[in-house]
C-alpha cells in the first residue's frame, strides 16, 4: 500500500471523529504535518517510505480515537474522580439487590413440566433482570444533568460543616418518641392474642397468629428485642452513644435479625395466608434494611468513638 | 492505589514536563512556526514533545484564542503557520514570570534539602 494512502485512511479516520467545521482545515493539517514527518524519517533511514514505516509513524502518533480526543477542547465531567467508588459501588449493589429480591422467586415454585424454571428464568432476565438496570442508568442521567450544570454555570460552593459534627451524638426527643412507639408496640404484640377475641370479623380471622409460632418462635423475639429497647434508653438516659452502648445495640439488632430471618423461614406466622405472605415480605425487607446499614456501619468503621481517650474530639452539641 | 503506581511507573516525569508544554510552546511561537517546524525547534532546546500531543495542542490553544494562524503556500506542502495572538502574549508573559517565580521557589526548597 502506498504509505501517502495509509496516511490518508488515517486522517479520515482522526478528522471523521472531530466536529463538522473542523474537519477539512485539521484533515489537511494533519495530512501535510505527517507527511513531513515521514519525509524525515525516510530521509533519517536512508530509503524511502514504505507502509510499514508510515504505519510505525502513525502508531506513535496515536490510535485516532485518542488524537481526536486531543483536538477537542476539554468538556465537563460526569462523574467527578472523587464520586466513582462510590457511584460503582451504590450502582452495582442497586442492581444486586434487585436481583436477590426477584430471583428467588424463578426457584421457590417446583417444576410443573421440565424446562419450566429455565422458562421462568428467561421471563425473569427479560423483565426484573435487565429492568434492574435502570438504577445506574437513572444515575447517570443525573450526573450528566449535574455535571452538565457545573460546566454551564461553574460556582465555588462555599463548604459549611454539617450538622451532625459528633457522630456519638443522639437526638434525645426523636429517640424518646421513638422508644415510647416502640414499648407500644412490643405491649400490643404481647397481648394481641388475647385481644382476637374481641376484635370483629374478618380482622380477627386475619390476624390469627399460628398456634406453634406463638408457642415455639415467638416468644423468642421478647428478650433480644427488649435488649436492645434497654441499650437505646440507656443511651437517651446517657444522653449520647458510647462505645460500649454502640456494641450492645449492634449484637441485639443481629439478635433481632436473626430471630426475625428465623420466623421468615421456619413456618407460618399467621393462619391466614395473605396475612404470613405479607407479613414475611415486610420482615424480609426489614432484615435486608438491617443487613444494609450494618454493612454502612462496618464501612465506616472505625468512627470517632474508637480514638483514645486523649485524642477523641469533645462532644458537640 | 492508582497514584503510588504513578510514582513508581515514570509518569511523575511526564506528569512534570506537561506542565511546563504550553509555557514551551508558547515560547518558540514569538515568530511563525508551523506544527513540524516547531516541534524540531522544541527537540533541538531538549525539549522533544511528541507530535501526537503537539498538533492538536496548537489547536486547542487557538480554540482558546491565544494563537493566531494562517495557511501559506511556499516551498512545499500548504502550510498553517501559528503565532501568539495578543492574548497570547498576554499569558505568556505571565506564565513566564510565574514560572521564574516557582524556579526561585524551587531552587530554594531543593538546596535547602540538600544541606
Amino acid at each position: 500500500m502506498d504509505p501517502k494512502a495509509v496516511i490518508e485512511s488515517y486522517a479520515d479516520d482522526v478528522v471523521r471523529r472531530l466536529p463538522r467545521r473542523q474537519r477539512s482545515d485539521v484533515g489537511l493539517e494533519l495530512r501535510s504535518l505527517l507527511g513531513e514527518e515521514l519525509d524525515a524519517k525516510a530521509m533519517g533511514a536512508g530509503r524511502s517510505a514504505d507502509e510499514a514505516m508510515a504505519l510505525a509513524l502513525l502508531r506513535d502518533f496515536g490510535s485516532p480515537e485518542t488524537v481526536a480526543a486531543r483536538y477537542r477542547p476539554s468538556g465537563f465531567t460526569i462523574i467527578e474522580l472523587a464520586q466513582s467508588r462510590a457511584f460503582a459501588l451504590w450502582s452495582l449493589a442497586g442492581v444486586a439487590v434487585q436481583w436477590a429480591l426477584t430471583l428467588p422467586s424463578v426457584f421457590s415454585v417446583p417444576e410443573a413440566f421440565p424446562g419450566q424454571t429455565l422458562t421462568r428464568l428467561g421471563g425473569w432476565w427479560t423483565s426484573w433482570g435487565l429492568g434492574a438496570f435502570w438504577l445506574p442508568g437513572f444515575m447517570v442521567v443525573v450526573a450528566i444533568v449535574a455535571g452538565w450544570s457545573r460546566h454551564r454555570w461553574p460556582r465555588e460552593r462555599a463548604w459549611t460543616p454539617r450538622r451532625v459534627l459528633d457522630p456519638d451524638h443522639l437526638n434525645r426527643p426523636l429517640l424518646a418518641v421513638g422508644l415510647a412507639a416502640w414499648a407500644a408496640y412490643m405491649a400490643l404484640l404481647a397481648v394481641e392474642p388475647r385481644l382476637l377475641g374481641a376484635l370483629p370479623q374478618p380482622v380477627a380471622t386475619v390476624f390469627t397468629f399460628d398456634a406453634d409460632f406463638l408457642r415455639t418462635r415467638g416468644p423468642w423475639l421478647f428478650p433480644v428485642w427488649g435488649g436492645q429497647f434497654l441499650v437505646c434508653a440507656a443511651a437517651l438516659v446517657a444522653g449520647r452513644w458510647t462505645r460500649r452502648t454502640r456494641e450492645l445495640n449492634a449484637v441485639f439488632g443481629a439478635g433481632v435479625c436473626a430471630v426475625l430471618a428465623w420466623f421468615v423461614v421456619a413456618g407460618p406466622i399467621f393462619t391466614a395466608k395473605a396475612a404470613d405472605d405479607t407479613t414475611k415480605g415486610v420482615v424480609g425487607l426489614v432484615v435486608l434494611l438491617w443487613l444494609i446499614s450494618l454493612g454502612i456501619g462496618l464501612y465506616r468503621w472505625p468512627g470517632r468513638s474508637d480514638l483514645p481517650e486523649g485524642l477523641a474530639a469533645p462532644p458537640v452539641g | 492505589m492508582v497514584a503510588d503506581r504513578d510514582i513508581t511507573s515514570g509518569k511523575p516525569e511526564l506528569e512534570q514536563r506537561r506542565g511546563v508544554l504550553v509555557l514551551a510552546v508558547l515560547s518558540q511561537l514569538r515568530t511563525a512556526q508551523y506544527g513540524y517546524s516547531l516541534r524540531q525547534a522544541l527537540a533541538a532546546r531538549d525539549m522533544a514533545i511528541e507530535e501526537g500531543t503537539l498538533y492538536p495542542l496548537l489547536r486547542r490553544l487557538e480554540g482558546q484564542g491565544l494563537l493566531a494562524s494562517e495557511w501559506r503556500i511556499e516551498d512545499g506542502p500548504p502550510r498553517r503557520y501559528y503565532r501568539l495572538s495578543p492574548e497570547g502574549e498576554g499569558l505568556y508573559a505571565r506564565l513566564t514570570a510565574s514560572w521564574r517565580g516557582l524556579v526561585a521557589t524551587m531552587d530554594k526548597l531543593l538546596d535547602e534539602g540538600d544541606r
